[in-house]
């Protein structure tokens, strides 16, 4: 029998065994769960917690902003195939649909002890289980003259909404002819082909407005997800436009000027009309402030149920945790949430725990109604999550034009899956 | 246990033992997705003819006894592209469907037939108690 966490237990069989299952909190009104972060783990974590807890439980959202602008098909927007509003979306329902108390606030620090949520606004939250999903954070001063100024000139876009609005503002402002210049992140960082479905879309706008414009991709790595997917893109959909510049060919970056729109690199030094830092990444700020970060900067976590390595009470979902195979994509973090509602409502209320499962899909677009994908499976093992032997898959160079269409139909769909999933 | 409520309807015609006609077929963007090469995995593996009958009346014959509640855990890998009440023009929305129907398209799909990737990695690792219970889940949230 597999193991399924500290309380967990096979579901068949397990009658009887449910009031062994919550020690921690017997005796209480209403145990009480605690999320922080409200993408694609939280929501999803904090929706499944509230309405398979069906009153139960007590479910806290914190997340400071209003709307949740999807990162996710951010590059699509850049692209000119969705508005930015369409990628909006509001918490309202969490609250009024599934009664969860979502609190617009910072989590400033979490005191373990105490088993408190400390909130930037001055209050605090009690928790039985807490749940963090807060995403990634860049690392601060790993690239010379990017920092928070700099943001302005050079966006990350790699949350959504304002960077990516920002981000297509500047390319179109870009001059005839112009220099578009990205950096890459190194690994691991957040939605592995998202840079280049992005250089894949910039192509596209610019091949219509500003078709003498040049792209160069500065790249810390050598290989990169989708890879052949792309560069077959790339070679017959724009070619001549990119140019990918692996920093074994051009060093790497050492510094970058906001005010010159210079990227300098070992051997080259680039000036570009327009220009998109993606840089190196970490666990969000909180889980650092909770002390649960690894030298790496990540959360190592169980992969029977996503539960911090360091806290029992705690559960990461999502970009921040470093759980193993799994890439740090929207759809593994709606994975891993119900993983972790299943267990945290499993401890709280006794509810029957299954051994816990994985997947993940990712999909780009690399030009009109061109879609791709890449997914697998994945499985627990005292070490890792770990992908299902055989379970990947890719889509395959030289696929026709209507199979292409119908992978990128199937992402729309996803789309609206996957935020009805965490929104309701 | 009968196949219920048919508000969506799958494209599948019980014949014999079996559900055939599949379903694979599950949903039009499964019937509109050409014959093109996907995946990189071999083609045509021996099971790829579909599965067993004998093996797929085994694996309905487990609907009556199967456990929705555990279907309702599984069915976590389904819910992130299937939409309850809105299916689109690329992923069907599969509530509500019979439970024959699931398990028949599952059950297919773990054999190696049909186009879609994704679907056949999903499938792959399914036991036949969790298609059973992943089937009478859905059955059972018939809107």
């Amino acid at each position: 029998m597999r193991r399924i966490g500290r309380r967990g237990f096979l579901g068949a069989g397990a009658a009887g065994l449910a009031v062994l299952a919550a020690p921690a909190v017997l005796g209480q009104a209403r145990p009480r769960a605690v999320v922080v972060g409200g993408g694609s783990g939280g929501a999803t974590a904090a929706r499944y917690l509230a309405r398979d807890g069906a009153g139960a439980i007590d479910v806290t959202l914190i997340e400071p902003a209003r709307r949740y602008d999807t990162c996710y098909f951010g590059n699509l927007y850049i692209g000119g195939f969705r508005d930015l509003e369409s990628l909006g979306h509001s918490y309202a329902r969490l609250a009024t649909e599934y009664g969860i108390n979502v609190v617009h606030d910072w989590a400033d620090a979490i005191d373990r002890d105490a088993r408190e949520v400390r909130l930037a606004s001055g209050g605090s939250v009690p928790y039985d289980r807490l749940i963090l999903s807060p995403g990634i954070a860049f690392r601060q001063d790993a690239i010379e003259g990017w920092d928070i100024a700099a943001l302005a000139r050079m966006p990350h876009a790699y949350t959504g909404g304002t960077q990516v609005a920002l981000l297509r503002a500047q390319i179109e402002a870009m001059p005839p002819g112009g220099l578009f210049v990205m950096v890459a992140p190194p690994n691991p960082y957040r939605c592995p082909p998202g840079p280049y479905e992005r250089i894949s879309m910039i192509a596209h706008l610019l091949s219509g407005t500003n078709p003498t414009a040049k792209i160069v991709l500065i790249d810390p790595k050598e290989t990169f997800s989708k890879q052949a997917l792309f560069e077959e893109a790339w070679g017959t959909l724009y070619p001549g436009m990119i140019d990918r510049l692996p920093t074994d060919l051009v060093g790497p970056v050492e510094r970058v000027d906001a005010g010159t729109m210079e990227i300098v690199t070992a051997t080259e030094t680039f000036r570009a009309d327009a220009a998109n830092i993606i840089g190196p990444q970490e666990a969000g700020r909180i889980a650092h402030r909770a002390g649960l970060v690894n030298e790496a900067g990540w959360v190592p976590v169980s992969a029977f149920d996503m539960r911090s390595r360091e806290d029992e009470a705690i559960f990461v979902l999502g970009d921040s945790a470093q759980q193993g195979d799994m890439p740090k994509s929207a759809y593994a973090a709606n994975s891993q949430a119900k993983v972790a509602a299943m267990v945290v409502r499993s401890e709280l209320t006794g509810s029957r725990a299954f051994p816990a499962r994985y997947a993940n899909t990712c999909w780009s677009l690399l030009g009109p109604e061109n879609g791709v994908k890449i997914g697998a499976t994945y499985e627990p093992t005292e070490e890792k999550i770990a992908t299902v032997e055989g379970s990947n898959f890719v889509s395959q160079t030289g696929e026709d034009a209507e199979l292409r269409a119908a992978t990128y139909r199937e992402s729309l769909d996803w789309y609206d899956a996957i935020v009805a999933d965490m929104f309701g | 246990m009968a196949p219920a409520d048919t508000r969506h309807p799958p494209h599948s015609v019980r014949i014999g033992g079996a559900i055939l006609g599949l379903l694979l077929l599950a949903g039009p963007a499964l019937a509109e997705e050409p014959g093109g090469p996907v995946a990189e995995e071999p083609a045509a593996s021996p099971a790829a003819a579909g599965p067993d009958e004998a093996d797929l009346d085994r694996l309905l014959a487990l609907l009556p006894e199967a456990d929705p509640e555990w279907g309702a855990f599984l069915s976590g890998d389904c819910t992130a592209c299937h939409r309850e009440g809105a299916g689109g023009e690329g992923i069907p929305d599969i509530v509500g469907w019979p439970a024959e129907a699931i398990a028949t398209s599952l059950a297919a799909y773990r054999s190696g037939l049909g186009e879609n990737p994704t679907m056949r990695t999903m499938a792959q690792r399914l036991s036949d108690e969790e298609i059973a219970a992943l089937a009478v889940y859905f059955e059972s949230r018939a809107p």
